[in-house]
């Protein structure tokens, strides 16, 4: 069993696999006053401790006061449980307890934004809009409101009412009103005024990296392909969100490691590091034992540039998961990365296995082992990895070259080498994979093949108009043309 | 038409009946544009997913099928791909509901159509898996049909978590597994596959879309927002890349997928469409990738492909943002001679419509057009020409890959089921929700993955066969067309379909595009004839075909309400 690196977002629980019978019917929690919805509670059979605590707490803090307290403390009971089910998204419990905390306190803007944020996530973009318009109105200081009223009205094709909404907060929030009046200008095909408003937000905001996207486009749009290309490969995946206290507290109230690894991840996927970290770190303080929390946690440090704290949480990780690959080869990798290649090594050496998705790590580990001649490990290495990935050119010729040259010669298979390496030349003819040809040639013996192949190698670099590798060639050339030429 | 006993008190009404509408003459609220036919039809199929309680991804993916007609005796036959357990051979398997006769593999069924003197049609459909050979067990996802060796009999590709299968048609009811002699062998993890001449050489080369690396041993445990245990994501998984079989012309196929570029990048493919989308006679592919951006692999002169998706607009959504993309399909939904996209993706996400703006360039236009819609995840597609009024409409088969909450709240063992969506072309400008009346069958909750369209009854318009998950095959006949004209052509190259060939049927208000395509969808082979609706138009028509690097060809005179078989150079004939 592989430890928990992933998460999946959406407001999704599980059923007990075991479960083959429906239930009779859904658990639910009675309405607090006459006029009040009753809430459907979640399954609670496969849910994280944490979790199910965290539930309860809010349910009893409305079952304490439901006889006696105030409407308005009733309606903040609800409004903090549907908080809690929106922070793990059960969103139709949410619903309805937002639902009755606004029906005991209609004028409450926490409620009826926190509805109008779950509609617009739901795709339920016309309650959205009367539900944001409301708090706005009784709010109007809710500034968000106004932008995620812009971002649903885009979403029903409603672009004039969203530059309405967008100009609104141009003063106040530059960056994402720009955002916002360059996504409209795009759609209504005024390139030059999307670009004008993009590349202000980008320059406002520049982690907001999405924008990349629709910027290419409106260079696209004025038939400016190169400068589209350019912006292209520049998008990613950060974006010019408005800053919601109401929306982003719902992060703070996520217990449980399980939790605190999704926000992470999420984080992490948009390229925030930084926050991921945060996240992570929490994920550790609940669950030191998770061996997930940690190698997430190390992922984030390493991008981060944190080496040593990557590798001391992978080793913590290792430790506790002893026998999980995805752990070791992210300890490897960063090793590897920090020139740690004796512990890379010796990581290796205990586990006897690194998964090749990397390359670059994976040609890194098997030059480690060659330096320390372990040259039978590291044909082992890269034999694997060509299995897994036959269409690699750097792995098979790396492989090619041992089996031709290997200076432990038990280990050498002059066919074989010459099979991949003609394999990989057939696919692409460049200098370097002529002569691991002409390296395997000389192996099987065959002199005056291996100095055809070299002259015809350094022929290609010379076409190419690779100076240096011609030259490099040139010398290497003459070993070939001695009798016998076997290197 | 002639329906069977359980829907034939609905006849009359299907006989006048098209979809309602708010300003529809022809509003008939409880007139459904198709009826579920599955019962009668002799197709009992369920696809086995061979869950154990383990979450592991392959058992969300499965399965497709194919609509071919595979002993050329002018009806369509259906094939449906079978999974079984994930763990190998029938593991797994005792506990779900597969323990019946599907396990046994995939399955062929043999259309039995009958047309009585009067008219009326009877679809009757006889399990023939023994006596044509196929013995397509294991885990099964998808299914391909083209005639590679040009001999003018339908062979079939199908596709697995593991080693796929390639089906020689014999010619006389039986199919020979040739995999081995072919070479066109990929075991990784494949999903939809194609048929495609990409080198103009005349025969079919075969390009087979790959998803994620994944063995058991590589389960992941993932969890939702919630806590819960949950299908993962599959970007926990890495892609596996695609590959390009060219056609060697002598039974046998060489891998091409690192000569012609396809290696250079690779996501996680789950859908295939081949088409022409730059208009340069080079036939290109649209790969719909989950959780990578989309690939839309451009055609350089048959040597070579690039993969332009980003820059033509039809990579990612117009936020810029990578989306989880299963199924695809094109069509000319605006009448302006080219073809737009439909991508089908994760409920939360919105299928996405590319409207084409030519030069091959696109732009998404969902919510414009009126198909943004959050809540569905989208699987099989197809562009349909529903009550043959010369609008391609949009069916969208859909079910969910993580748990739904509700479903789960009520103890359902595989929560993931959702309705289908069925969206009408008002005239080329917008399409409007109609799922509504569709059928009962559009708004049962089911698993649904793959989806073929094809007209099973050959009485002119399109039906439907829909694959689901842990679910019964549905058989969906067309009752919205009756009453409308409309033509219908089989267009061959040699002695095969010439598949990706654009056909152009010109009226006084425009063109009609159509291509003939046995791919698109999801994990799903369809009908490779095409129907043009013409509403009430009687006249003979003029069908123009548009031969890849040829020149058009018009075949006229083709009276309306049959099928016409063309082919170059020839007179057509009635069929």
């Amino acid at each position: 069993m592989v430890v928990c690196l992933c998460v999946v977002a959406g407001p999704f629980v599980l059923a007990d696999p075991a479960r083959s019978q429906q239930r009779a019917s859904v658990e639910t929690l009675p309405p607090a006053r006459a006029g009040l919805a009753p809430v459907e509670w979640p399954p609670f059979d496969s849910l994280e401790p944490a979790v199910v605590d965290h539930l309860r707490e809010a349910r009893h803090a409305i079952e304490q006061i439901a006889s006696s307290g105030s409407d308005r403390d009733v309606a903040d009971a609800y409004g903090a449980l549907g908080r809690v089910f929106h922070a793990y998204e059960f969103l139709d419990a949410a619903e309805a307890c937002y639902r009755n905390a606004s029906t005991l306190r209609p004028g409450d803007a926490t409620w009826l934004h926190l509805r109008a944020y779950l509609y617009q996530q739901s795709g339920r973009l016309e309650e959205a809009v009367d539900l944001y318009d409301k708090a706005r109105r009784s709010t109007p200081s809710d500034i968000a409101a106004t932008v995620h009223l812009g971002e649903t009205y885009l979403g029903l094709g409603r672009v004039r009412d969203a530059r309405v909404e967008f100009e609104t907060v141009l003063e106040r929030l530059p960056g994402v009103a720009n955002a916002g009046l360059g996504e409209v200008a795009l759609r209504e095909g005024r390139h030059r005024e999307a670009i004008e408003h993009l590349e202000a937000a980008l320059r406002r905001i520049p982690t907001a990296t999405a924008l990349e996207y629709p910027l290419a486009m409106a260079y696209r749009g004025l038939g400016k392909t190169d400068e589209a290309r350019v912006h292209l490969a520049r998008r990613g995946s950060g974006s010019a969100r408005v800053a919601d206290p109401i929306v982003d507290a719902l992060q703070m109230l996520v217990r449980g490691e399980r939790g605190f690894v999704l926000q992470g991840r999420r984080a992490y996927e948009s390229g925030q590091f930084q926050q991921a970290a945060d996240a992570f770190r929490k994920a550790v303080a609940v669950a030191p034992e998770s061996a997930a929390a940690r190698v997430n946690l190390g992922s984030a440090l390493a991008q981060l540039g944190d080496a040593d704290g990557a590798i001391e949480q992978f080793e913590t990780a290792s430790r506790l998961s002893p026998g999980d690959q995805t752990v070791s080869d992210a300890l490897i990798r960063v090793l590897l990365h920090a020139s740690r290649d004796n512990d890379a090594v010796a990581v290796f050496t205990r586990v006897r296995a690194f998964g090749g998705e990397d390359e670059g790590s994976l040609l890194k580990l098997a030059l480690a082992l060659t330096g320390r001649e372990r040259y039978g490990d590291a044909v082992t290495l890269l034999d694997e990895a060509h299995r897994a990935f036959p269409d690699r050119p750097s792995t098979t010729t790396t492989l090619a070259r041992l089996l031709a040259a290997s200076p432990d010669v038990s280990l050498r298979n002059g066919q074989r080498a010459l099979d991949l390496a003609m394999a990989v030349y057939g696919r692409e003819p460049a200098p370097a994979y002529g002569e691991t040809v002409a390296i395997a040639l000389a192996e099987l013996g065959r002199c005056d093949d291996a100095v055809d192949w070299m002259r015809r190698s350094i022929a290609r670099a010379e076409e190419v108009k690779d100076a240096a590798e011609s030259a490099r060639l040139k010398r290497e050339a003459p070993r070939y043309a001695k009798h016998p030429c076997r290197p | 038409m002639r329906l069977p006993p359980s829907v034939a008190g609905t006849a009359i009404a299907i006989a006048v009946g098209v979809w309602s509408a708010s300003n529809s003459t022809h509003a008939q609220p409880h007139t459904p544009l198709f009826v579920d036919a599955t019962d009668e039809s002799g197709i009992d199929f369920t696809y086995v997913n061979g869950a154990t309680g383990e979450l592991l991804l392959p058992e969300v993916i499965g399965g497709g099928g194919a609509l071919f007609d595979y002993d050329n005796d002018g009806d369509l036959d259906v094939f449906a791909v079978q999974g079984e357990g994930v763990r190998g051979q029938g593991a797994g398997l005792s506990r779900q509901v597969g323990s019946g006769p599907e396990a046994r593999g995939a399955r062929l069924y043999r259309n039995e159509l009958r047309v009585a003197a009067d008219g009326t049609r009877s679809v009757r459909f006889v399990d023939v898996t023994a006596q044509s050979r196929i013995d397509a067990r294991g885990y099964g996802m998808g299914a391909a049909t083209g005639d590679y060796d040009n001999d003018g009999w339908i062979d079939l590709y199908v596709t697995y978590l593991g080693s796929n299968r390639m089906f020689r048609n014999n010619g006389d009811g039986t199919f020979s597994d040739v995999t081995t002699k072919t070479g066109t062998d990929d075991a990784r993890w494949s999903t939809s596959a194609t048929f495609v001449d990409y080198d103009r050489d005349g025969w079919l080369d075969l390009f087979v879309v790959n998803y994620v690396n994944f063995s058991v041993e590589m389960k992941r445990a993932c969890f939702s927002a919630g806590s819960a245990r949950d299908y993962c994501n599959p970007v926990v998984y890495d892609p596996a890349p695609d590959t390009l079989f060219h056609n060697n012309r002598d039974g046998t196929f060489s891998d091409v997928s690192v000569r012609t570029g396809i290696r250079r990048s690779a996501g996680r493919g789950l859908g295939v469409l081949a088409l022409d989308v730059n208009g340069d006679g080079w036939i290109d592919l649209y790969v719909a990738n989950d959780g990578d951006p989309n690939q839309l692999l451009i055609n350089e002169r048959g040597q070579t492909f690039a993969d332009e998706a980003l820059l033509t607009g039809v990579a990612v959504s117009r936020a810029g943002v990578t989306q989880g993309s299963m199924g695809v399909d094109a069509a000319d939904v605006d009448g302006d001679g080219d073809e737009d996209l439909f991508v089908t993706n994760l409920d939360n996400e919105s299928n996405t419509f590319y409207r084409n703006i030519g030069r091959g360039l696109f732009e998404d236009r969902t919510v414009e057009v009126g198909a943004f819609k959050l809540g569905l995840t989208g699987f099989g597609t197809r562009f349909i020409d529903i009550d043959n009024d010369g609008w391609m409409d949009l069916v969208a088969v859909n079910g969910a890959v993580r748990h739904l909450n509700r479903q789960l709240q009520r103890g359902d063992p595989f929560p993931l089921k959702q309705p289908k969506l069925v969206l009408r072309n008002e005239s080329g400008k917008r399409f409007v929700d109609v799922t509504a009346q569709a059928g009962p069958s559009f708004e049962r909750l089911e698993v649904s993955r793959g989806l073929s369209m094809g007209d099973l009854d050959n009485d002119g318009d399109s039906d439907l066969v829909v694959f689901n998950n842990s679910g019964r095959a549905r058989v969906l006949l067309n009752a919205a067309a009756s009453g409308r004209h409309w033509v219908g052509v089989r267009v061959l190259a040699g002695r095969r379909d010439a598949v990706q060939t654009r056909l152009e049927l010109p009226r006084r208000t425009g063109s009609l595009w159509r291509r003939v395509q046995t791919d698109g969808s999801y994990l799903s082979a369809s009908d490779p004839r095409v129907v043009f609706g013409l509403g009430a138009e009687t006249t003979a028509q003029t069908i123009r075909v548009h031969w890849a690097g040829g020149k058009p060809e018009e075949f006229a005179a083709l009276a309306v309400d049959r099928y016409w078989v063309l082919e170059a150079g020839k007179t057509p004939r009635a069929f």
